[in-house]
């Protein structure tokens, strides 16, 4: 691709610049959160508690009288940050795995490839909620839990690829030489899985995210006070009469960032692997 | 003849494959801190007490000894009694997952009907109005956070327009009531699966309506409704058959907070609730009757899939 | 001609929705004609109807020997009867029991029994049934979980048919309390119990209650019925003879904002476990009221003072505690998330015999800043200016234990903040109640949440004896001079030095400040308006549903034109798939 191209890329196309202007908003929350926020999110006034929005508090305040706009600003951070660890940890780990199946083949393929069959028999929400409940409710065992259910697919993705390098001739050449063929495969396996990895990254990122809320919707997320999105819906739900607001919010806010991860995700698909229909 | 050797294999596969889940669950399980006999005995009994009941429970035998009887008496079909309900654990399950299914079906029940002439349409008017309309709808549908879309429809059909009851089965499907209930929480399932079908559907019949047989129809001066209809969606719909498979999957998989929500008598919940409660027996029971569901539907979808498209080769 | 084509597409698509509209006009249409029909509230007690309540938590086993979960207690109360209960004053009042006496030593119960009561299997009430239940709690095989209550008890002779003599092996002055409270003295049938064996209270159930078990569907719901045949209710109770309810259907619905629409829709008729977060919904609501009442059921923040494993909590340094009673806002929690509660002073609630006013004397009032001047003079400044004190090298941040329920974070969230302004550190950790209380017990934490019910002073007796460590005296408080007051507590006969006897415990509790008293929670059940309920009882017994009646409504729930849109539904529904299928097969 030329540069040009590249540039056309991301500016021309209407969806893919919504999404990625979405993001860029989330990542300048995340990162201003303490300048752009008018309040502490964590400062507690219980005076003003459950009232809707206005001009002080945009988005109103919650049962503690806490700015609900401030939280939603920091909760950025927690969310971004589950969402995209949890997929690196499926994506280095995953694709690792996979490459070592393909490499080694014979028995090291079959129980690690087995292994990723039984996770992808249990539903990914069933098994998250396992694992919290087994090791805790944390950031890190939540990353833990949503990252596992991502294993399965980048290693299958990448053991793929590297079955169908090695039989390339270049490969065959080189392993009858009695050269480590192990560093060229994984170079080839990184560029000729480069796009699906990509674009599976982002939708899975999408969905991620979904699933963290979802966790913490349930009560197995993070632990109160901190300010993440899911746990902040759930907190309100008993509210939701009172003060829809406080559901409708945080709500909102997954949804727009869920979104962006789809368009840019869903563009990248169109784009650079037309064949892939999910 | 390469067709039924696959099968078997695929089948034969399942028998290890179960005993893996069991025994990643049993591992899970045991890293799990806190045990039910404390809630049985409530929390301000003495320890003895609790001991008593752990006893009681086989809770104080080596894990490995619980380990060899957990496995061996489920592959005698024995799923243990639940500790908390003290009935067997597969006496629960069933109605259980009667009820998931149930709603699981009639979720996906919607979604189909709705979803291929939303994706038809989306596809013969293509770059419409119509077409931009769906295309936003499916995104912002695959967008959402499923316990959004239920908190607001509890709100607005339950509470301010009281169509519907929001929490539990009415009864059977063919009843009012029971159709009542189910409305609810069915269509909120649908609303996730909905989104793929649309835009599979849509994909898929654009791919074929490019196709030279669909121009060699048209110039051939059939009616457009045949050649839509006839021609165009029966090979359209050959991916979309597969994504439905694998969406009423992940739909089964998915319903826990629906029936958390709409407390829908089904095993997601129960599964949820068992895991809270530490009842390990049923925690295991219904995880292994899930992932039983999970393995047999995508076994189905392959075989579908390969039954639809000779080309694809068997693994 | 293209468009023609295009529009039936699009019909089968509209006509989904526009079912979906009509099948839930259903409901529409059913209240439309019940609602003019509604006659004026008839004035007194009416027999008949269906009675549904919503609960959070499902029940365990009906065999009150066995549980002691809160949800089991409200049902078993229904299908068993107990020797005594509590009257509406706290007073024990006769029940299957017609009169009893004490010995002066305390060491001799004799009742002497009703004889008119049956089980619901129809075999009579008799001596032995009460030496059967109480038999079977104390046997050790069977790991009763209130086996506890009865350790006091040294045998149960029956001299005849109607009567039952308890001896002690040491005087226990809480007997009858016990026997009176929650499921502890409930009586089972003798007969049924040998006869189901490990399935009673599971598939079966049979006692002298008011209410007959029916049915039950594990995690969803559980009906008892009618038992037309009681006569034998409590005298002190607003209807002694068969309850005014057909039936009772206890419905588990975990989600309260579902409990609650459900009960404003008038599908439900109570729901209990309301949080007081939505007692503001439940008053603005329409056709439901809040119903309060005062539960015994007191908050606190329990202290570790001394642990087995290698962390010494912080708060063993008696000034970090007293710290922390000064900076709790209990006012501020009880008015934002508690409304009605009262503030507590002790660990007993004033209606509680044992109570004495001159503890308010004693307890530490919410005071930021003496918690911060006990503090400094302790030691625990702030030396490395990050917001938390610290004294020798180590922070001043409090573990606190929690459970996974939106009043209990508020509660812990609202401490946290409240600990914060005066320099103390507090993480939350959150727990399901499973592995709570056990790693409470195992120590490692600084300060936890808890609620407890308790209808008699005899909890003071469990907090803080040495005996009862490690649990649930979690503190873990050993003292020998607690030891031998507590002793008195439950051994005298003088009532005066019991009296005392608990002032001195209460006393040393707050002095030593072992928790930090919250409040006495105000229960809140949200009650439909058609349903009258004469008392709703300290213990929280709903008057045992006997006196509990409903205005009959006149409602016709199966319309005509319901049915029809219910077909047409289905019918629609089936034509759609079929033409799905329809298309499917074509492609063969």
């Amino acid at each position: 691709m030329q540069k040009r191209e590249i540039l056309d890329f991301f500016t021309k196309n209407r969806s893919m610049s919504v999404g990625i202007s979405i993001l860029l908003i989330y990542l300048i929350a995340a990162i201003f959160a303490p300048l752009l926020s008018p309040h502490d999110p964590y400062e507690q006034n219980l005076d003003v508690r459950l009232s809707g929005p206005s001009r002080e508090y945009p988005f109103g305040t919650d049962q503690f009288g806490r700015c609900v706009f401030s939280r939603i600003l920091y909760g950025a951070r927690i969310s971004i940050t589950i969402g995209i660890a949890a997929v690196l940890f499926g994506l280095i780990i995953g694709s690792g795995l996979g490459i070592i199946a393909g490499y080694r083949g014979g028995l090291t393929d079959l129980v690690l490839m087995r292994l990723m069959d039984v996770l992808m028999s249990i539903p990914a929400l069933i098994l998250a909620l396992a694992v919290v409940a087994a090791l805790g409710r944390s950031i890190p065992n939540m990353i833990l839990a949503i990252g596992i259910n991502a294993l399965p697919l980048f290693a299958r993705l990448s053991r793929s690829s590297v079955l169908s390098i090695r039989t390339m001739e270049y490969i065959e050449a080189s392993e009858a030489i009695g050269t480590n063929s192990f560093n060229i495969i994984r170079y080839h396996v990184f560029k000729n899985c480069f796009s699906p990895l990509l674009i599976f990254s982002t939708l899975h990122t999408a969905s991620a995210i979904l699933m963290a809320a979802a966790l913490s919707f349930l009560g197995l997320g993070v632990p109160p006070p901190t300010a993440e999105w899911g746990l902040m819906t759930a907190e309100a739900r008993v509210y939701l009469r009172q003060a829809p607001y406080l559901v409708i919010f945080p709500s909102m806010v997954i949804l727009v960032l869920v979104l962006g991860f789809n368009l840019i995700g869903d563009r990248l698909r169109d784009m650079l692997d037309p064949k892939l229909r999910f | 003849m390469r067709m039924k050797k696959y099968i078997l294999k695929r089948l034969l596969w399942i028998v290890p494959l179960i005993f893996l889940v069991q025994t990643l669950l049993f591992l899970l399980l045991t890293v799990i801190p806190g045990d039910i006999a404390v809630l049985i005995a409530t929390p301000n009994a003495p320890p003895e007490t609790i001991e008593a009941l752990r006893e009681e429970l086989g809770l104080e035998r080596p894990l490995i000894v619980q380990y060899i009887d957990y496995v061996t008496s489920v592959f005698r079909g024995d799923l243990g009694k639940s500790f908390i309900f003290r009935l067997p654990v597969s006496e629960i399950l069933v109605g259980r997952l009667i009820n998931s299914l149930e709603l699981v079906t009639v979720g996906m029940m919607i979604a189909v009907v709705a979803g291929i002439p939303l994706g038809v349409i989306a596809a013969i008017k293509r770059d419409s109005l119509y077409d931009r309309f769906i295309c936003t709808g499916v995104l912002f549908g695959i967008s959402v956070p499923l316990f959004f879309i239920e908190l607001m429809t509890i709100l607005i059909f339950g509470l301010y327009l009281g169509w519907f009851p929001v929490s539990q089965r009415g009864g059977p499907i063919w009843t009012v009531e029971g159709l009542r209930h189910i409305i609810l929480p069915a269509l909120c399932l649908a609303s996730i699966c909905l989104a793929m079908i649309v835009r599979l559907t849509r994909s898929s019949m654009l791919d074929v309506l490019s196709e030279d047989y669909i121009l060699t129809a048209r110039s051939k001066g059939l009616k457009e409704r045949v050649v839509i209809v006839t021609h165009a969606l029966k090979n359209a719909l050959i991916p979309v058959v597969t994504v439905i498979g694998l969406q009423y999957g992940f739909l089964f998989g998915n319903t826990v907070v629906t029936e958390v929500i709409f407390d829908w008598p089904g095993i997601g919940r129960l599964t949820y609730e068992s895991i809270i409660m530490r009842d390990f027996p049923l925690i295991r029971g219904a995880v292994l009757c899930i992932a039983l569901v999970f393995i047999v539907i995508n076994l189905l979808v392959d075989l579908i899939y390969l039954r639809l498209d000779p080309r694809i080769e068997y693994d | 001609m293209k468009k023609r084509r295009e529009t039936t597409i699009q019909l089968l698509a509209c006509s989904v929705a526009v079912l979906i509209v009509v099948s839930g006009c259903i409901g529409q249409e059913e209240e439309k004609t019940t609602e003019p029909t509604i006659t004026a509230a008839p004035e007194g007690p009416v027999s008949g109807g269906a009675y549904i309540e919503a609960m959070a938590d499902d029940v365990q086993f009906l065999d009150p020997t066995r549980t002691s979960t809160r949800a089991s207690i409200y049902v078993t109360r229904t299908i068993y009867d107990s020797l005594v209960v509590y009257g509406d004053d706290m007073s024990i009042q006769p029940s299957l029991a017609e009169s009893w006496t004490v010995s002066d030593d305390g060491l001799q119960y004799v009742f002497n029994l009703r004889k008119d009561a049956k089980f619901h299997c129809g075999e009579p009430f008799t001596s032995e049934a009460v030496k059967y239940t109480i038999d079977k709690i104390m046997d050790p095989d069977e790991h009763s979980p209130i086996a506890y209550l009865y350790q006091e008890i040294e045998n149960v002779e029956i001299p005849d048919d109607y009567t039952v003599v308890i001896n002690m092996k040491a005087p226990n002055a809480l007997l009858l309390e016990n026997i009176a409270h929650y499921n502890f003295g409930l009586i089972v049938c003798p007969k049924c119990s040998e006869q189901y064996g490990e399935d009673f209270g599971v598939t079966a159930a049979c006692g002298t209650g008011p209410f007959k078990f029916e049915s039950r569907v594990p995690g969803s719901k559980l009906t008892v019925v009618r038992n037309e045949e009681y006569t034998w209710g409590p005298s002190c109770r607003s209807n002694t003879g068969p309850p005014y309810l057909d039936s009772i259907t206890w419905r588990i619905i975990p989600e309260e904002a579902t409990r609650l629409i459900e009960l404003e829709a008038g599908n439900i008729d109570l729901a209990r476990d309301i949080s007081p977060e939505s007692l503001a919904e439940l008053v603005e609501a329409k056709g439901v009221n809040p119903l309060l009442y005062k539960p015994l059921n007191n908050w606190w923040y329990c202290f570790r003072i001394k642990d087995g494993s290698e962390r010494s909590p912080l708060t063993a340094d008696i000034n970090v505690r007293k710290a922390v009673d000064y900076a709790i806002d209990k006012e501020g929690i009880i008015k934002s998330f508690m409304p009605g509660a009262i503030l507590a002073d002790s660990w007993l609630h004033p209606s509680v015999w044992g109570y004495d006013a001159k503890i308010k004397d004693y307890v530490r009032s919410y005071d930021p800043e003496k918690a911060k001047e006990v503090l400094e003079e302790a030691g625990w400044t702030d030396t490395n200016g990050d917001g938390t004190r610290d004294k020798d090298g180590r922070e001043l941040i409090l573990k606190c234990m929690t459970l996974p329920t939106t009043t209990w974070q508020n509660i812990c969230t609202k401490t946290q903040y409240d600990l914060s302004q005066v320099g103390i550190g507090m993480d939350i950790e959150v727990y399901d109640s499973a592995s709570f209380f056990s790693l409470a017990t195992k120590g490692n934490w600084d300060i936890y949440l808890m609620n407890y019910r308790f209808s008699n002073a005899d909890i003071l007796y469990y907090q803080f004896h040495s005996s009862q460590a490690p649990a649930p005296n979690r503190i873990p408080w050993e003292d020998e001079e607690t030891d031998r007051i507590l002793a008195i507590t439950r051994s005298s006969t003088d009532s005066q030095e019991r009296l005392d006897s608990y002032f001195w415990v209460q006393k040393m509790a707050v002095e030593n400040c072992l928790t930090a008293n919250l409040f006495y929670e105000k229960g809140i059940y949200g009650v439909s308006d058609n349903l009258h309920i004469p008392s709703v009882h300290d213990s929280e017994e709903l008057d045992s549903y006997i006196g509990i009646w409903k205005e009959p409504s006149t409602s016709h729930t199966i319309v005509l034109s319901a049915c029809l849109a219910g077909i047409c539904f289905i019918l629609g529904a089936n034509l759609m798939g079929c033409s799905v299928l329809d298309l499917l097969s074509r492609f063969k």
